[in-house]
């Protein structure tokens, strides 16, 4: 099968490709700039983040214990769902419980990942994303082509003739304008909305916070104007203490954007208290497994759980620049989305996970449980081997640059989990794309010398060019555009056979 | 449902790390001490403060001429400092001006010429229909961060959390002294009982539409510093 | 100083002239190199692929072959990479992961062994063209990040031009070359127009890979650009 992420990228528009580029190019530079020209130790304080990071995985129980203890003192409530379903219909009983009939949303990569919106406006609630970007990926029916900037694939007249189709207002080539057209719409909603959905950036456990960054508003007015606000986030979301999250705040905006901090970072512990003039009557904070617990299990792949959605890694990439985020079928895309959509997907329909064990407070990945009578040569099997067969061919989307692995600000090995994950492809049999070679004949002549000398000399005969005209799927792979070298008439062997002979 | 969802939660977990959760907290490995602001006196401060702020597209005045007169100055501004408040109001077309009941007290005196200034309010319904109509807002910033340029505000009595969001401009009066350094010194202040603290690092913006930066897309478009 | 030479596969089959420019630059420098002809392949292109059963069997004998060589030294930076990081992590859990890390530690890619093990910081010669110095990904891995620039910039008369996005991957990525072909190339032509954009008339690597596959688009697009490898300018220097 023709691997479903380069069929993308080569119908995607050449427009679409050129903004996703140059954004990418520009948020590169700026992260740069901004990490080596302000912080005193930028690699200290990914190294901090990792190890915090790593920290909290390791100790994941404690830190939601104590996470859950403080919200409900400080008279918020909590709610666990073991799967999307569970999240959504936690949701749905939240909203029905308080009369809900509006609900704004803002930025949630977790809500999409759980398909919420849909769920809601079937139970019969307005759902409005308030984010700009993703209030137009909403009206357009259309998806998010970045973990950050959801649009960068639509241009000016696209957005404005879609404002136009809702009313928002006349076609203007003005993005100031059609900002203005979009804050007044909005503006009515915030203002009115029974309901506010946000997501969560940190969940602080030591004093019960919840953390959010954003640029816009739309994420205050969520979590401050309606009298419900419920926050939704994955297990895995935690910070130890409000001292930790120095790394992070030093390295998130920084990381997505070159920005310092995001306009607006909130700190929420509480619902409204005695006294305060506005602010929500009740605060509702839903914390979803759907899959993350089963990669907390895996030795060679939990520290992805590190991740804080700085979207760093898709501004790198050279191949999310040649797809943008829609290329990899999944909520998730770039590199990050390459490793997480195989494991959640697969954690999700293998919940409880075989036993293993790890060894808590270690900075590295947990040593892999080894099978005591594997024979010699046999690789040894893994406890987990988490990988779902719809999202296997994705880590092979990869030229393995590990760009990514330079900036990630809490040190994910992606590379070695993209190396991982395909290698669990070839165990199960997932994914076989056209074009890819079989390695067994290869492993073959490449452990015998003499075979492996005489296949070589075989390509200094005449006939040997003739022989690469033949179907074999890599090499008309290659050809598609690119020439095949010649094959020289003497080979380095030859050379030194003859250098050898004088001495 | 809930119940049973947290408690399996738990068991995957545990299972995951192959260990029962321990009684005591954790101890977080530390969090890169590394100030990146290591001067505290107070006018460096309050240059880099300034620096960051107007960097960002945000204003700032003196609300007292001499700036490192005196250690503590008094928090009133003066009359000049409050005149030219008002004619920046005035200039950008506010009439009507919510201000906080704090920042009414801190102002003194001096009244704004040809400005309306209104009390935040109860109930809820009157106090949005001011907040969602009025031309500005004025309240009190607990504090501030040099190193980032941000303003540093908590959830109070007789404050409103949308009183610095909804209007299109948004005046701070911050006290001087209230400047910390680096955003690792002011998590150390985060009030451990404050139901809700916000940073704001400039105006609101967005660059989702083809790349382009426009400012006050939900937030104050504008935002404004009396330095007192 | 001994030296062995991993050939590599791809300089086997496509490219005798990087091994044999390999083998005069070694020998400039002090070596006495040797060549084993037992050996055949790293195994990386089946690690890559995630055929892990297949890359060990062909990683094992390598490190058969190699197993009392003094330095290992090869003109790749994907082969010594493979070596020095696959290794382990192809190893993991195999009785033989300890002759497998040391032979990493003593294996090195030709401009790393120049500068960091040989101590040498100046090349000799002249050479007189404007190159652009394509940085494969593989030095990322290794200690090699500016080892082969730091050679090229000491030659008397190059003209060593920047590249826009000189960070970026060519595209090649071992399987994903055949697997995504389309991209793959789209990388590539980004890529080589950077390339062009510097004025340069030669693209320069340590990789040659990079080098086949740039040399390929080159090659099917008539991009004004010749390919060399970094071996072969360090040889002809040299020699001027």
């Amino acid at each position: 099968m023709r691997a479903k992420v380069d069929q993308y990228a080569e119908q995607m528009a050449e427009t679409v490709q050129e903004s996703v580029h140059s954004a990418s190019a520009l948020k590169v530079m700026q992260r740069i700039e901004r990490l080596e020209g302000d912080l005193h130790d930028p690699e200290g304080a990914r190294d901090a983040a990792a190890a915090i990071k790593q920290n909290v995985l390791d100790h994941l129980a404690e830190y939601l214990h104590i996470f859950e203890q403080r919200l409900i003192a400080a008279g918020a409530r909590v709610h666990w769902a073991r799967d999307a379903a569970e999240a959504r219909q936690t949701v749905i009983d939240i909203c029905k419980a308080t009369g809900v009939r509006s609900i704004i949303k803002s930025k949630s990569m977790l809500s999409e990942e759980i398909e919420l919106n849909q769920a809601l406006e079937h139970a019969g609630y307005e759902v409005v994303e308030t984010d700009l970007g993703e209030y137009i990926v909403q009206i357009d029916g259309d998806r998010p082509s970045h973990i950050v900037t959801p649009v960068i694939h639509k241009s000016k007249a696209e957005i404005s003739r879609l404002f136009e189709r809702m009313g928002l207002g006349p076609y203007t080539e003005s993005a100031e304008e059609l900002t203005m057209q979009a804050r007044r719409h909005l503006r009515e909603k915030f203002r009115a909305a029974d309901c506010g959905i946000t997501g969560v950036n940190f969940a602080v456990a030591e004093s019960g916070r919840v953390v959010i960054c954003t640029n816009e508003g739309n994420g205050r007015y969520t979590a401050s104007a309606p009298p419900v606000h419920i926050a939704l986030m994955g297990i895995e979301k935690l910070i130890p203490n409000d001292q930790s999250l120095a790394p992070f705040l030093k390295l998130l905006a920084r990381s997505a954007t070159g920005q310092r901090l995001t306009v607006y970072t909130q700190f929420i512990r509480a619902p409204r208290a005695t006294g305060e003039l506005d602010g929500p009557r009740e605060m509702h904070v839903v914390i979803v497994d759907n899959g993350r617990s089963a990669i907390l299990a895996d030795p060679e792949c939990h520290e992805v759980l590190r991740c804080i959605r700085c979207g760093a890694c898709l501004n790198v990439c050279p191949v999310y620049r040649q797809t943008s985020g829609h290329g990899y079928f999944s909520v998730y895309g770039g590199p990050i989305g390459a490793v997480l959509s195989p494991l959640l997907e697969a954690g999700r329909r293998q919940p409880a996970p075989a036993s293993c064990f790890a060894h808590p407070g270690t900075p590295s990945a947990r040593p892999s449980t080894p099978v005591p009578d594997a024979p010699r040569g046999t690789p040894v099997p893994h406890p987990t081997d988490l990988i779902a067969p719809e999202f296997a061919e994705l880590p092979k989307a990869s030229s393995l640059c590990a760009a990514c692995a330079d900036v990630c600000p809490v040190r994910i090995p992606l590379p070695e989990m993209l190396l991982t994950l395909r290698a669990r492809a070839v165990r199960h049999g997932f994914a076989k794309l056209s074009g890819a070679p079989d390695f067994r004949p290869f492993a073959a002549v490449a452990t015998r010398p003499s075979a492996w000398r005489a296949t070589v000399a075989a390509t200094r005969l005449p006939g040997a060019r003739i022989a690469t005209k033949f179907p074999i799927a890599s090499l008309r792979a290659w050809r598609r555009s690119r020439d095949l070298p010649p094959f020289p008439k003497t080979g380095f062997r030859q050379w030194w056979r003859k250098r050898e002979k004088q001495k | 449902m809930s119940d049973a969802s947290r408690r399996e939660i738990f068991a995957r977990v545990t299972q995951a790390l192959g260990r029962e959760p321990r009684p005591t907290a954790p101890a977080p490995p530390s969090a890169n001490s590394v100030r990146e602001v290591s001067f505290a006196n107070l006018p460096e401060l309050l240059d880099l403060f300034t620096v960051r702020w107007i960097e960002l597209g945000g204003e700032v005045w003196h609300g007292h001429p001499a700036h490192d007169a005196q250690p503590s100055p008094p928090p009133v501004p003066s009359n000049s400092a409050a005149t030219s408040l008002a004619s920046f109001l005035q200039q950008n077309g506010c009439r009507t001006v919510a201000i906080e009941t704090e920042a009414r007290a801190l102002l003194g005196e001096n009244t704004l010429a040809g400005v309306t200034l209104v009390d935040l309010c109860a109930p809820e319904h009157r106090l949005r229909d001011l907040l969602f109509s009025c031309d500005a807002a004025i309240t009190i910033a607990d504090g501030a961060i040099a190193e980032t340029g941000s303003l540093i505000m908590h959830s109070g009595a007789q404050r409103a959390r949308l009183a610095s969001l909804a209007p299109p401009l948004h005046v701070a009066l911050l006290r001087r002294d209230t400047i910390c350094a680096d955003v690792l010194d002011a998590l150390t202040r985060l009030s451990p009982a404050t139901s809700a603290a916000f940073w704001v690092t400039g105006p609101s913006k967005t660059a989702d539409i083809a790349g382009i930066l426009v400012r006050g897309i939900h937030g104050p478009g504008r935002v404004a510093v009396m330095l007192l | 100083m001994r030296a062995a030479l991993l050939l590599t596969c791809l300089n086997d089959v496509f490219f005798p002239n990087v091994g044999i420019a390999t083998v005069e630059v070694l020998e400039r420098a002090g070596c006495a190199v040797e060549f084993d002809e037992r050996q055949t392949c790293c195994g990386q292109p089946a690690f890559n692929f995630g055929d892990r059963a297949s890359a060990l069997k062909v990683a094992r004998h390598t490190l058969r072959v190699f197993a009392g060589c003094e330095n290992l030294v090869v003109p790749s930076g994907s082969c010594a990479s493979m070596i020095r990081w696959g290794y382990p992590q192809l190893f993991a859990g195999q009785p033989d992961l300890a002759e497998a890390k040391a032979l990493g530690k003593r294996t090195y890619e030709l401009s790393e062994f120049l500068v960091l093990r040989l101590g040498i910081s100046a090349w000799f010669g002249v050479y007189p063209r404007r190159v652009a110095f394509h940085r494969s990904c593989h030095t990322r891995e290794l200690r090699a990040r500016d080892c082969g620039e730091r050679l090229l910039s000491s030659l008397r008369e190059i003209d060593l031009r920047p590249v826009e996005e000189s960070e970026q991957c060519c595209g090649f990525g071992g399987t994903f070359a055949a697997t995504h072909p389309h991209m793959s190339a789209a990388i590539g032509i980004e890529k080589l127009r950077h390339l062009q954009a510097s004025g340069a008339e030669e693209v320069v690597s340590a990789d040659t890979g990079c080098l086949m596959h740039l040399g390929g688009l080159i090659s099917r697009t008539g991009a004004p650009l010749r390919t060399r490898h970094v071996a072969e300018v360090l040889a002809e220097a040299a020699q001027a």
